[in-house]
């Protein structure tokens, strides 16, 4: 208030005023009279100086010298006022030496004197410390000077002009309490995030908000859209929403219009998408065949590929042809007609296509008039998918509609209305097989560069002649290759809300939402059965793979949300702030998925059943789940003068999830803050200490987060097969496990500390916090019952666990003249931790393999690996002396051709508890056999910096994120599971599709004893092989730093007649990492290598993740 | 301005430029020709007179053409084709021209003017000839008849006999053949004899038949195990050693009477391939039954009458099996063709269990019965599995000492309708039905395997 007052005194009347002030200030209520003084001092001088005002003219512009369209010219000398137009133009009458106040939402307002030629342009900086004055909270905005709660906000400046697929992975980095995991490259993939890691071992995700409507997905949401996220971190901030809440919320609040001319705005965003690892594999059929036949017959004592002398004299020929010589084709016939492959083809870019093209066009239009405004927005976006290289022919592609409409009224001086619709459609082919992630995983398998796609006759090759009885990537090169398997995925979000304000008087106002989010999503899936040559002119087919049928998968779910709040605000003497919220919400959610699949082929192009010529084969499923929650909640806030501050909050809630005695539960929450920076002690220190708060906070929330009929017993029922007289087969029906009769929350108790400074005008500040988050009663299996009992042990809510963490940010923001122009620059740091351990688990004996008291989540248990054996004396001594039937070693000794026995290079296991063999002792903390913690994989460390700098109409920011310590073993492979993987190569399978030439450089030989990995034998990363068990020396660090965007643009100063302003910009997304994976992994992604989105989870292989290259334009009207 | 959209436009251009598509999908064409056996382009073919055929094989991704330089007495079947394989057949007629003549045969692809394969073929002067097929007939012991064709330029032709021939009596005779019928052989050895077709003008002309016939036993009696199933699920053990067999129940198990075999079948509906099962199977325990086991480590043999109530897949199936690091199993394999597989473990050197697996090919189709005997010749270190008595697979490398499956419970048993689990539960379920479940103390030969197919079949 005191700033408002002074930017409105002109600058003949601000000495007298400040001379004044200090006179006054010696006595009480010195402020307040000063500011009367200055009010008498403003008359008199407009009045002086009327007889020279002129028409001044001008132009506001931003730092990027962009017109700002609808800043306020305001002479507060002459009481005349203006707004700047399209290109930023003004006119406004005033005498030269007076004082212009030009201001605009989100900028710093700057006071100019009008120049005697009368003509003057004025930059305004963009003020983010402003943006971030208000933040969004439960059912309210608060100032966040006053913000007792652990609360984070982000600008959508923030995530704007990213190249990203979704808001999901635009936010990644940006907080250090989120943690966002990406689970593939995949632009449909889930991610999973939690707030301060997830709050239960039954898991537990954030309540997500976008604009209060529930459920909507941040995958679904226009980044562009987004004027702030706001995190609600701790259970004070967040206990207002009760018992969806306990993983934190998320609170999206999308940009509206506002007041003034209509605003047009355009922008795009073409580029290409590549990956983040390298893909340079060995493409040269004779060193692939020859490394992997010898591999082969360790094993077996038979090769994998039966070549001839002659089959290797004519690779050898075609070992450095890049392409194919007429003279020394790569496909041969033989007398019998079987094709023979002598190949070099380079399989991993003729699958997958490793420069995607994208393009995403953004179109806005907003503006307003006094009772009404409106933004419409409109977004297109396609991304080329990875399955489209050379040899498919049924492409993959992902395109996303998206389109939002907001509209607010004053349809009464006391009545506002808004309504916001938006609707986000998602449509994403990909050719193969139903399970893209299985596809992938399945390429690894058995494509070897000898072998081609298609044969001359452009029949499809499956099962070449050449190798032995295995299809090329499990049938999965074949089922790419007919486009006849296709398969569609579209998604369609609709939120509709209708909002309705009524302020009975000045303090006590009264909201009313509805809200309605519409999901939907149908997955239509053809896929043909395998059909291939092997011989010229004979055209095979296999089932085995797949069959001919055609499946539709519609889902959908919709929820149901009210709210109603009454909201009273008053000031007494100036000093006591309070205000108070009381309300209720009501949710309804229903779900319902179907699966229909009808086998057999009529027609490849049409989408319908009606196509499908065989009634002999239906599938029919159907899933419906539904809950209901009813909630009751209020809050309070006081302060006083903005020092002292204090929050309480309370909320019941009901939940369809439990028995009705049950169901309810009330959750309070109390927060308090000081700013000290605000008491007389500091006054010597306020020149340069602007702001200081401590912040406490206590609150308690039930975690709704567990299965809808958890409390239900269920019947099922089916068909004996036993006969009784003459009435055919007895219907049964059975009860399912018994269940505890007193199920309930999970109650989530959160402590908070955290504190707010700033220094030096702002331009430093600092946020901190620590935490401590008890989740107490979770539901978990009780007592280990004998088996008599018949049935699963009973879930109870007997499990506790403690999460203990901290985070910080802190920026410099500040700007200096280069070169007569304003350099304008920031700097923000964050950083975050925490560690979860499980304080209550009925596991009296601790089994390690299990939850235990004291247990840090992310254990991993392994075994110690001092070294590989030096000699083949020191192995066999060593397999004398630890029992043979050993499991670690199993698949060593199944080594054939006297391979079958540990050998100078081999894994040497340290037998720690001297039993003399290898194993897990009693399985327990007390009795673990040889097997200690040998890392942990839970994230830690996560931080992010950012870099920001504009000059000249040029503007840059560099993004970097990261996590500082992560350990992961590479997931061992299993028979019948579908997946090699790039970490192990040579040792995760017998006929590995993608080898490197490096990976042949880090493997032991007598002559390299040195090396990483020990003597190369096949499949030891199975169960059974030493390389399968979790070892020290095997293990990786996933720690990484990304550099994850940089943004360079320029504001062109042109054609400012038509267009308000016109930048243009190259960025990059995900441009390189720095991992400790990358000494021994080129091939893997940190954050891919921990992905549970995988087929095979933790196994590293999947969906490439992308690195964006783009280029685009922003222009505004 | 400028400079700065060149540098946009460019960095765009070298991004595009930088996609490499992978391996190149074109491929040389192909065009080959595949003559007789023994045939080269560079060589004639040389034929007698008889009217005969010549075989060739043109193998080709685009289009061809053949053409002959001399048809008087040669002509060929195909003169054009297209992309896939081809047979193409060059008859010579019967040269009763009195001089040898030759024709020479060229193919050409696409529209080329030079061939890329020619032969030249020489056809001498017809001379007297008989010719039969089959040269030689193989019989199982049972009543069997068999026909063998004559083809030859003699007006008239007689069949002699070589050897002892009264189990073989002509049936019929015609111009171009003759057909005969053996008698069953219960002699317990195999009996063979040579049938010479010969010219009644021409005694110096004439072929053989060779004739081998096997012989018939009685099947054999299960020494080790017999399972016969009852009513309302019941089950036993037949004698001699009139094993326990039990029943762990559920309500996926049950029995059923079956006409077409005149006994009781198990009926298992459990999904297929399930594990931790506590019901739902038959054990037979035989883990201190020292004579059971002693035998079964000399050399067996399983015997088991299996039908599938669902479609094969690329998943394991245990109908009948005792096996957990080691033992033995009659299944189905988790292979593309989930074919049918006996699996015996032996004593690896260092102590540990290697699997000794004879593959039979066959995959099994869904409700059909198949009669499944697994042999295990520990002297001769061989394994032999024959499906509706026909020896389908051989594995020359199963020698070694037996390895009993082992538990964690020390309990050894024989499932029907799943696999013995670590832990004593079921596992590897099986969909379906078994009628037959047989265990006998020996190797059982092939005649003594087709004699209890004969029984079944």
């Amino acid at each position: 208030m005191q700033n408002n007052h002074t930017s409105r005194i002109p600058a003949k009347g601000r000495l007298g005023v400040i001379l004044l002030s200090i006179g006054l200030s010696l006595l009480p209520m010195a402020r307040l009279r000063a500011a009367d003084v200055a009010e008498n001092d403003v008359v008199r001088m407009a009045q002086s100086s009327e007889s020279t005002l002129r028409n001044v003219k001008g132009r506001v512009v931003d730092v990027k010298g962009a017109p700002i369209v609808g800043a306020t010219i305001y002479n507060a000398a002459a009481a005349t006022g203006s707004t700047s137009d399209a290109d930023g133009a003004f006119v406004v009458r005033a005498a030269t030496g007076q004082m212009l106040a030009v201001s605009f939402i989100g900028y710093d307002t700057q006071e100019v004197k009008v120049p005697a030629s009368g003509s003057l342009t004025v930059e305004l900086s963009e003020n983010t410390q402003m943006l971030n004055d208000v933040v969004v909270v439960g059912y309210a905005t608060q100032k966040k000077i006053n913000v007792t709660g652990a609360v984070s906000s982000i600008s959508g400046n923030e995530l704007a002009q990213r190249p990203v697929v979704s808001t999901m992975q635009a936010l990644q980095g940006v907080d250090p309490s989120l943690n966002i995991s990406i689970e593939s490259g995949n632009p449909i993939a889930g991610n999973s995030l939690n707030i301060r890691g997830v709050p239960s071992i039954n898991g537990g995700s954030p309540l997500i908000l976008v604009d209060g409507v529930p459920g909507v997905s941040l995958r679904l949401v226009n980044p562009t859209d987004i004027e702030s996220i706001s995190v609600l971190k701790d259970a004070s901030a967040s206990a207002i929403y009760g018992a969806k809440a306990s993983a934190g919320v998320i609170l999206v609040t999308t940009k509206k219009g506002s007041q003034g001319k209509a605003v047009v705005k355009y922008s795009n965003n073409i580029g290409w998408t590549q990956p983040t690892t390298p893909t340079d594999f060995i493409t040269n059929g004779y060193d692939y065949a020859t490394i992997v036949n010898s591999l082969y017959f360790s094993r077996y004592a038979y090769n994998a590929f039966n070549y001839t002398e002659a089959d290797w004299a004519a690779l050898e020929a075609r070992r450095y042809d890049k392409t194919e010589h007429p003279d020394r084709p790569w496909v041969v016939v033989g007398d019998d007609g079987k094709y023979h492959y002598y190949g070099n083809f380079d399989w991993y870019h003729s699958i997958y296509n490793t420069n995607r093209f994208h393009q995403e066009h953004n179109l806005s239009l907003s503006g307003g008039g006094q009772s009404m405004n409106y933004y419409v927005s409109g977004r297109y976006y396609e991304q080329d998918g990875v399955l489209s290289g050379s040899m498919i022919q049924q492409k993959e592609k992902y395109k996303n509609y998206a389109f939002r409409a907001k509209f607010d009224a004053q349809i009464f001086k006391w009545a506002k209305w808004s309504t916001n619709a938006s609707l986000n459609a998602v449509n994403q082919k990909y050719p193969g097989t139903l399970n893209e992630a299985q596809t992938i995983a399945a390429l690894e398998e058995n494509v070897a560069p000898m072998f081609v796609p298609y044969n001359p006759d452009g029949s499809i090759v499956m099962y070449p002649a050449d190798l032995r009885n295995v299809s090329l990537g499990k049938g999965r090169t074949a089922s790419l290759a007919d486009p006849a398997n296709k398969h569609t995925i579209d998604n369609l979000s609709l939120t509709l809300s209708n909002s309705l304000n009524i302020k009975f008087y000045e303090d006590l106002t009264f909201d009313a939402n509805y809200n309605i989010n519409n999901y939907r999503r149908m997955y239509k899936d053809r896929t043909v059965a395998n059909t291939y040559s092997d011989a010229i002119g004979v055209t095979k087919s296999t089932t085995h793979y797949q069959k001919d049928t055609y499946r539709e998968r519609p889902y959908e779910y919709t929820y149901h949300n009210v709210d109603a709040y009454l909201t009273y605000a008053h000031t007494w003497n100036k000093v006591h702030n309070f205000k108070a919220v009381v309300g209720m919400n009501y949710e309804r959610y229903r779900m319902t998925d179907n699966i229909v699949e009808q086998f057999g082929v009529g027609s490849e192009q049409l989408d319908s059943f009606n196509s499908v010529n065989d009634d002999t084969y239906w599938i029919v499923s159907q899933d419906i789940s539904a809950y209901k929650t009813l909630g009751f909640f209020g809050r309070i806030n006081y302060d006083y003068n903005g020092k002292y501050l204090f929050e309480a909050s309370l909320r019941a809630d009901g939940t369809s999830r439990f028995a009705k005695k049950d169901r309810w539960g009330i959750f309070p929450s109390v927060s308090a803050g000081w700013r000290f920076t605000e008491e007389p002690f500091m006054e010597s220190l306020r020149s340069w200490w602007d702001n200081g708060k401590i912040r406490l906070s206590y609150g308690e929330l039930g975690n709704q987060q567990v299965a809808n009929y958890l409390y239900l017993q269920t019947i099922g029922s089916g068909t004996l097969n036993y006969l009784f007289d003459e009435s055919g087969k007895a219907s049964y029906s059975s009860v399912s496990d018994p269940m505890s009769s007193s199920l309930t929350w999970e109650t989530v108790r959160t402590y908070n500390l955290g504190l707010d400074l700033s220094f030096l005008n702002n331009r430093l500040s600092f946020t901190g916090d620590l935490f401590i988050r008890d989740t107490k009663d979770m539901l978990t299996q009780s007592l280990t019952l004998p088996s008599v009992y018949g049935a699963a042990t009973p879930t109870e809510n007997c499990a506790d666990l403690r999460t203990k963490g901290w985070e910080f940010s802190l920026t410099w923001r500040d700007r200096f003249q280069l070169a007569g122009k304003p350099f304008h620059y920031s700097i923000t740091g964050q950083v975050g931790d925490y560690q979860t351990e499980i304080t209550k688990y009925n596991n009296p004996t601790k089994l390690f393999n299990s939850y235990y008291e004291g247990k840090m989540l992310g254990e991993i248990w392994g075994y110690h690996v001092p070294k590989l054996f030096d000699t083949d004396e020191e192995a066999a001594a060593y397999q004398k002396a630890i029992n043979n039937s050993s499991n670690v070693y199993q698949r060593v000794y199944n080594m054939q051709n006297n391979l079958g026995k540990l050998m100078a290079g081999d894994v040497m296991f340290e037998d720690r508890d001297n039993s003399g063999s290898i194993g897990t002792g009693a399985g327990t903390v007390d009795d673990p056999g040889d097997m200690i913690i040998i890392g942990n994989s839970t994230p830690r460390y996560n931080y992010s910096f950012r870099i920001e700098a504009s000059w000249n109409g040029f503007d840059i920011s560099a993004f970097f994120q990261g996590v500082g310590k992560r350990d992961w073993y590479p997931a061992a492979n299993k028979d019948d599971i579908y997946g090699s993987n790039q970490f192990w190569q040579l040792y995760g399978y017998t006929i590995p599709s993608f080898i490197t030439y490096d990976f042949m450089d880090d493997i032991w030989t007598e002559e390299h004893p040195d090396r990483y990995f020990p003597r190369l034998r096949p499949i030891q990363s199975y169960n059974g092989g030493p390389l399968g068990q979790n070892n020290d020396r095997y293990l990786q660090s996933v720690a990484y730093l990304r550099f994850k965007n940089l943004t360079i643009g320029y504001t062109i100063p042109a054609l400012k007649r038509y267009i308000s302003k016109l930048r243009i910009y190259v960025s990059g997304e995900n441009l390189c990492y720095w991992s400790p994976l990358k000494k021994y992994c080129k091939l893997i992604d940190p954050e891919l290598a921990v992905s549970d989105g995988l087929y095979k989870a933790g196994s590293g292989t999947g969906y490439i993740m992308p690195k964006t290259f783009s280029f685009g334009i922003d222009i505004t009207f | 301005m400028k400079r700065l959209l060149t540098i946009f436009v460019a960095a765009g251009s070298l991004l595009a430029a930088c996609n490499d598509s992978g391996g190149d999908l074109n491929r040389t064409p192909i065009f080959k020709v595949v003559g007789p056996e023994g045939s080269d382009v560079s060589q004639t073919i040389e034929i007698d007179g008889k009217p005969q055929t010549v075989e060739f094989t043109v193998m080709a991704t685009d289009d061809w053409t053949a053409s002959l330089s001399q048809t008087d007495g040669f002509t060929l079947s195909v003169l054009s084709g297209g992309t896939g394989s081809t047979p193409v057949s060059l008859s010579a007629k019967s040269n009763t021209s009195g001089a040898t003549r030759s024709t020479q045969l060229s193919f050409y692809f696409k529209e080329e003017s030079e061939a890329r394969y020619f032969y030249t073929i020489t056809q001498a002067e017809e001379q007297p000839y008989i010719d039969v097929a089959p040269t030689s007939v193989s019989l199982i012991g049972d009543v069997s008849e068999f026909t063998i064709a004559v083809t030859t330029n003699q007006t008239s032709w007689l069949c002699d006999f070589v050897g002892e021939h009264d189990w073989l009596t002509q049936t019929s005779k015609t111009a171009s053949g003759v057909t005969f019928t053996a008698a069953e052989n219960r002699t317990g050895r195999a009996r063979e004899v040579q049938i010479k077709i010969v010219s009644e003008l021409h005694p110096e002309v004439f072929a053989y038949v060779d004739v081998q016939q096997g012989y018939l036993v009685d099947p054999p009696t299960a020494d080790l195990l017999d399972v016969v199933f009852g009513e309302n699920g019941a089950a036993e053990d037949a004698p001699p050693l009139k094993m326990p067999v039990e029943l762990r129940p559920n309500e996926f198990v049950t029995t059923t009477y079956l006409e077409k075999y005149g006994r009781y079948a198990a009926v298992f509906t459990h999904e297929p391939g399930l594990s931790k099962l506590t019901g739902g199977y038959y054990t037979v325990p035989y883990y201190e039954n020292e004579t059971f086991k002693s035998k079964l480590e000399d050399g067996y043999t399983m015997e088991m009458l299996v039908r599938r109530y669902d479609d094969p897949k690329k998943m394991q199936v245990k109908p009948f099996a005792s096996s957990q690091s080691g033992g033995v199993s009659l299944c189905f394999w988790a292979d593309d063709s989930n074919q049918i597989v006996m699996e015996t473990g032996t004593l690896s050197s260092t102590g540990s269990n290697t699997w000794r697996q004879c593959k039979s090919g066959v995959t099994p189709q869904k409700d059909v019965y198949y009669h499944v005997v697994g042999v295990w010749d520990k002297d001769a270190g061989t394994q032999k599995i024959y499906v509706n008595g026909e020896l389908k697979a051989t594995n020359n490398d199963a020698g070694g000492e037996f390895n009993h499956m082992s538990t964690k419970v020390n309990k050894r048993w024989f499932g029907i309708g799943a696999d013995p689990g670590a832990d004593d539960t079921g596992e590897i379920s099986f969909k379906g039905e078994v009628v037959i479940a047989r265990v006998y103390g020996d190797p059982l030969t092939a005649e003594q395997v087709y004699a209890l197919w004969k029984l079944v079949k």
